[in-house]
């Protein structure tokens, strides 16, 4: 038994599912003040242990202890009376409510007629947040702001109330580093006063960053466990996949990562020019040009709402655009089954927009090749079958093409919709909008590794991320953007995570400076 | 020996979960053969299919409209048109003419309402509700709000036509069984509408033309409210204005208590004629047993509701035992965002039902 009394403890915790364990006997400690970090690839049980201790689920053995006493968290709301609150990745927040209402809906103890305590609400909300750094004003409703701003929103909800245990779900996916930083910052605050946080993630520097401890999580068991300051990201890697864990997970294909660019072995004829975009104007979005050659990775970095990703949007034709948009010499109307039938994809890191939960892996994977068929064609069921068998098996999709798609890991969903579009035109001009959002480093890995491939073929590939790392380890060169502008291209050589960040902080310092001097 | 275990039980939850409506089905038609002795008659079998068949011709366009995540709540008023457009067709113009003209203006209302959906972006309730009434007003002022008799009876004689002792508009239900099926579960656009129904914005990703894919059902409910037009024109032997003013309630509620879901993505044909089968047969045997007609709104109510409520403590209970091991969030993911989860075996019935 350690000295002081943990807050949270498990004991043999264990979750079946039919055909296999998620968790197996997880024992595990969280002390008052402690930031915990629980790292693991996709599927090796981290959101399993979410799901039970936050009352989503219950477990099939094993018991959970609050200050050492068994407790049964039978419902989110028995959680949530036990202390722990949880603030998940998907940031179930209400986008027509202000930041105030969010913070409140759903756990109002008044009557349901009592008036609404608007004015107390806000002022609980104002004290909450802060010091936290580009949290939303109370009364503004969350439908305007972007990730970061939900992100505190959510943790402002998740600690407003006598929280004891605040469980962090990947909180750092879609947020820049500086943002992460600001993040950082706040999650040691918090632990600080006394509130034990256990933070769940794939990023492993996140982890190394801010967490005291770290467990390891592989095929649902605790692999490792131990402060993090005998860890680097290699031995924390090595602890996740070592073993036969990483054949056998089949998601996680761990590869000394090749260098991003030989450009000289791809230069191609196929795709003419490729894709050239001349004068387009997307809303208050500006690119006077653009051009990338088939065989090409372009990546356009900048910020949530930078304008970067209007502009792979609206090549696609998902937004009204004006200007002009070639590809392979062709002229490209503004929509996407325009786009698509010349070759011309979009993949986003947004699964739940481009994936249908509900429906088959198969389904899915077919679906963009369903688009082009002559809509009275009878549905070409044995081929679709087949397609998508060679899918899993290329892209090492952990799944069957039978199995519903939502059962899929994030990085296996991703892997899918990825490789539906591979070989849908002879040489392809593919889009990408984060494409790794919430995919853990396996999965990540895999993914480039496609893609690098893919481009080598002779296809032409245009990046939009915020993630500087990506774009690093991704891209020949790299476009900056801000405030809806492109800034100085960074070519290959001088291209890193400075390089970016730098460009665009330098660019946001010269505009704020701008505003200070306008009364 | 298991993976026999596991499909028997894979297919007995196949039929419990989708086609429950199916399984009280049967007993209700057991028991009615029980109690009456006139309900499994040739004659009775016969005067329950033409009951239910004009209903059931238009239920099929509403399949397949509630697939793509619409509604059309004026059948009616376009069936009232559509019949009395035939009458003075057929009456000026002759028996050809009239038919192809009731089935036409009934095909170019549903168009208008797809046009007023999908390009004027009025939410397919409000709009179809609208133009409904519109056309009801049409039907009115055109028939001078009496009926108009049909002069040449041809028509009429050939809805009253048997052919192996089941009348003429069995037959076009059964038709139009097959085309709404043929459209729904074998074609592209049938697999395209039931991705737009889940997911428009996915389907708009893959490249579907969403607004087509969404267009597309609306002209096909306007189709089969133009045959279902013909036939009650045949049937009555002459073009009443307000004769379908209850079926826009009748077509949903059959659609809905086969299990077809109002949100969209998750239904197929066959529920449709379950459910209008079921709902048929129930009325023909309250008549039987004598009840008072007024007993059969009662009943229709009552299904309605009761079939809604049971498929969602189902669906309830499937979502809250993850098939899904790996990851993903099955009860979460939905509890979380309120989405409802429909069905996956939904998507193309007639294959195989293939369950993760």
């Amino acid at each position: 038994m350690p000295s002081i009394q943990p807050v949270l403890s498990t004991r043999g915790l264990s979750k079946d599912y039919p055909g296999m364990r998620a968790l197996d006997g997880l024992d595990l400690d969280l002390l008052p003040g402690e930031i915990h970090g629980v790292v693991g690839a996709n599927g090796a049980g981290k959101s399993t242990v979410i799901r039970l201790l936050s009352g989503l689920q219950e477990p099939s053995s094993g018991v959970i202890l609050i200050d050492g006493e068994p407790v049964s968290i039978s419902s989110v709301s028995t959680a949530e009376s036990l202390g722990i609150s949880v603030v998940h990745q998907e940031l179930p927040l209400l986008p027509n409510l202000t930041a105030a209402q969010n913070m409140v809906v759903g756990r109002e103890r008044s009557r349901l007629l009592a008036p609404a305590r608007k004015r107390r609400d806000q002022a609980t909300y104002r004290r909450a947040a802060a010091g936290l750094p580009g949290a939303p004003a109370p009364a503004s409703r969350l439908e305007t702001h972007g990730l970061y701003a939900w992100q505190m929103v959510a943790i402002v909800r998740a600690t407003a109330d006598a929280a004891r245990v605040l469980i962090l779900d990947e909180p750092t996916s879609s947020l820049t580093v500086d943002e992460r930083n600001a993040l950082h910052e706040r999650v040691r605050a918090l632990a600080a006063n006394g509130l034990s946080v256990l933070y769940v993630s794939h990023f492993l520097d996140d982890i190394l960053d801010v967490a005291s401890t770290v467990s390891v999580l592989r095929d649902g068991r605790l692999v490792h466990r131990g402060p993090t300051v005998d860890l680097d990201e290699e031995s924390l890697l090595a602890h996740m996949t070592s073993g036969t864990g990483a054949s056998r997970a089949g998601d996680v294909t761990v590869q000394p990562l090749r260098s991003a660019s030989e450009p000289s072995a791809r230069t191609s004829n196929a795709g003419g020019q490729g894709l050239v975009l001349d004068d387009l104007n997307v809303g208050e979005v500006v690119l006077p040009h653009l051009a990338v050659r088939p065989g090409e990775i372009v990546g356009l970095y900048g910020l949530e709402d930078s304008g970067a990703r209007d502009v792979v949007e609206s090549v696609f034709g998902l937004r009204p655009r004006t200007g002009s948009v070639r590809w392979a010499g062709h002229s490209v109307k503004a929509n996407p089954r325009d786009a698509i039938s010349r070759g011309i994809t979009l993949v986003t890191g947004d699964r739940k927009r481009a994936g249908i939960a509900s429906w088959s892996v198969e389904m899915n994977h077919a679906l963009p090749r369903l688009s082009q068929r002559p809509l009275l064609a009878p549905a070409p069921r044995r081929s679709m079958r087949r397609e998508t068998e060679r899918s899993i098996q290329e892209f090492r999709v952990k799944g069957r093409a039978g199995q519903r798609f939502a059962g899929l890991s994030g990085g296996n969903q991703q892997k899918l919709l990825l490789a539906r579009w591979i070989g849908t035109a002879p040489v392809m001009c593919m889009l990408l909008d984060e494409p790794t959002h919430g995919v853990d480093v396996g999965g990540r890995r895999a993914i480039y590794d496609q893609l690098r491939e893919f481009a080598a073929r002779g296809n032409a590939v245009l990046l939009h991320s915020t993630d500087p790392e990506e774009v690093v380890e991704l891209c020949d060169r790299a476009i900056p953007f801000a405030s809806g502008r492109p800034l100085e291209e960074i070519p290959r050589d001088d291209l890193d995570i400075d390089a970016l960040e730098h460009a665009v902080r330098a660019s946001t310092r010269h505009q704020s400076s701008d505003l200070e001097v306008t009364p | 020996m298991n993976t026999v275990l596991t499909r028997f039980t894979a297919a007995g939850r196949f039929v419990i979960r989708d086609y429950a409506v199916g399984v009280v089905l049967v007993a209700v038609c057991v028991y009615l053969s029980v109690r009456s002795p006139q309900f499994s008659t040739a004659a009775n079998v016969s005067n329950v299919l033409d009951q239910v068949s004009m209903i059931g011709i238009i239920t099929m366009g509403m399949a397949i409209l509630l697939v793509s995540a619409n509604f059309d709540l004026s059948v009616g008023g376009m069936v009232g048109l559509a019949t009395v457009v035939t009458a003075k067709v057929i009456n000026d113009q002759g028996l050809a003419v009239g038919v192809a003209a009731g089935i036409g203006v009934a095909a170019l209302l549903g168009a208008i309402n797809g046009i007023i959906v999908t390009k004027l972006k009025v939410n397919s309730l409000v709009a179809t509700l609208g133009s409904g009434l519109a056309y009801t007003g049409l039907a009115l002022l055109w028939s001078e709000s009496t009926p108009i008799p049909v002069t040449d009876t041809a028509l009429t004689d050939f809805m009253n036509t048997k052919m192996l002792g089941v009348s003429m508009p069995a037959y076009f239900f059964l038709g139009a069984i097959l085309l709404a099926t043929w459209f729904l579960h074998i074609t592209v656009a049938g697999q395209q509408t039931y991705a737009v129904g889940a997911n428009a914005e996915a389907a708009r990703y893959a490249g579907v033309r969403v607004e087509l894919i969404r267009f597309i059902p609306f002209v096909l409910t306007g189709l089969f409210a133009g045959v279902a037009s013909i036939i009650l024109t045949g049937l009555l032997g002459s073009g009443v204005p307000t004769a379908a003013s209850s079926w826009p309630l009748q077509v949903v509620a059959g659609a809905v208590v086969g299990g077809i879901s109002i949100a969209g993505g998750r239904g197929t044909i066959a529920m449709g004629v379950l459910g209008v089968l079921l709902i048929g047969i129930i009325n023909n045997g309250l008549n039987l047993l004598n009840f008072d007609a007024a007993y059969q709104n009662i009943a229709t109510g009552a299904i309605l509701v009761a079939a809604v409520a049971v498929d969602s403590a189902l669906q309830a209970f499937w979502r809250n035992r993850p098939p899904t091991p790996n990851g993903g969030s099955p009860g979460a993911a939905s509890e979380l965002t309120g989405e409802h989860a429909p069905s996956d075996g939904s998507v193309g019935a007639s294959a195989a039902p293939v369950r993760a």
